[in-house]
């Protein structure tokens, strides 16, 4: 089994989760740690004219209210971490 | 120039805009689920806008291509934010309108374009930069 890969958060991604509440956050937290174990599995490349980079789609039901976000990042060019670049997170 | 496209994003928007989110009649979830799914379906079209003018440029991804498809993403964004009003009505009523997942990740699709294309691009530039930066060092 491969180690995991390391986060790491640019500015804008940070701010979005540290927005969030703490409930919210954790669940995404929860799930980029399920991501860093096998980006490859549970991301895809952007699709069409989106800035280049992997997406990962999450989608789970919280206190009543449905929630999707996407999570943006890159790979480090040493292929050890996932640099997350943007959360984009909507209540359905 | 508007394609076909544009004026249905357009004109739809504008009928989505003259419902009133206030009903409560049984018909009010089904205009709902019905706007969702076309949405979903312009959408669709969008993607294929998309995809062709990347195939036209060899798949190589160009910001200038990227930034032509803006406007029309953000007409599909405003106009598909008039149903989330909608659907926010019918989850207040505990109704859940059917298509929720096909419509909200359509939804942050179009906003990665029509809302947070430069905050994206300025991010992973950033991290391309350190990236790029730190390689140096290393070597």
């Amino acid at each position: 089994v491969s180690a995991p890969f390391l986060i790491k958060y640019d500015d804008a991604a940070r701010r979005a989760l540290e927005a969030l509440p703490a409930v919210l956050r954790v669940r995404i937290e929860r799930a980029l740690a399920r991501l860093a174990a096998n980006p490859v599995g549970e991301s895809k490349r952007s699709h069409g004219l989106r800035p280049r980079g992997q997406l990962f789609e999450l989608e789970f039901h919280l206190d009543g209210s449905d929630v999707y976000v996407d999570v943006m990042f890159r790979y480090s060019q040493d292929e050890t971490t996932l640099q997350i670049s943007n959360i984009l997170v909507e209540l359905g | 120039m508007m394609t076909l496209l544009d004026t249905h994003i357009t004109s739809f928007a504008a009928e989505v805009g003259a419902l009133d989110a206030g009903r409560t009649d049984e018909s009010h979830q089904r205009d709902v689920e019905d706007a969702m799914a076309l949405w979903v379906s312009l959408s669709d079209r969008l993607e294929q806008v998309s995809a062709r003018r990347l195939a036209a440029a060899g798949g190589e991804w160009r910001e200038e291509d990227a930034r032509s498809m803006i406007p029309a993403y953000q007409r599909w964004y405003a106009g598909a934010s008039k149903t989330r009003e909608h659907i926010r009505a019918l989850r207040e009523r505990g109704i859940r309108p059917q298509g929720m997942s096909e419509f909200m990740r359509a939804f942050l699709r179009a906003r990665i374009m029509a809302v947070d294309f430069d905050t994206i691009l300025a991010s992973l530039q950033r991290l391309e930069d350190l990236d790029n930066s730190r390689a140096r060092d290393a070597g």
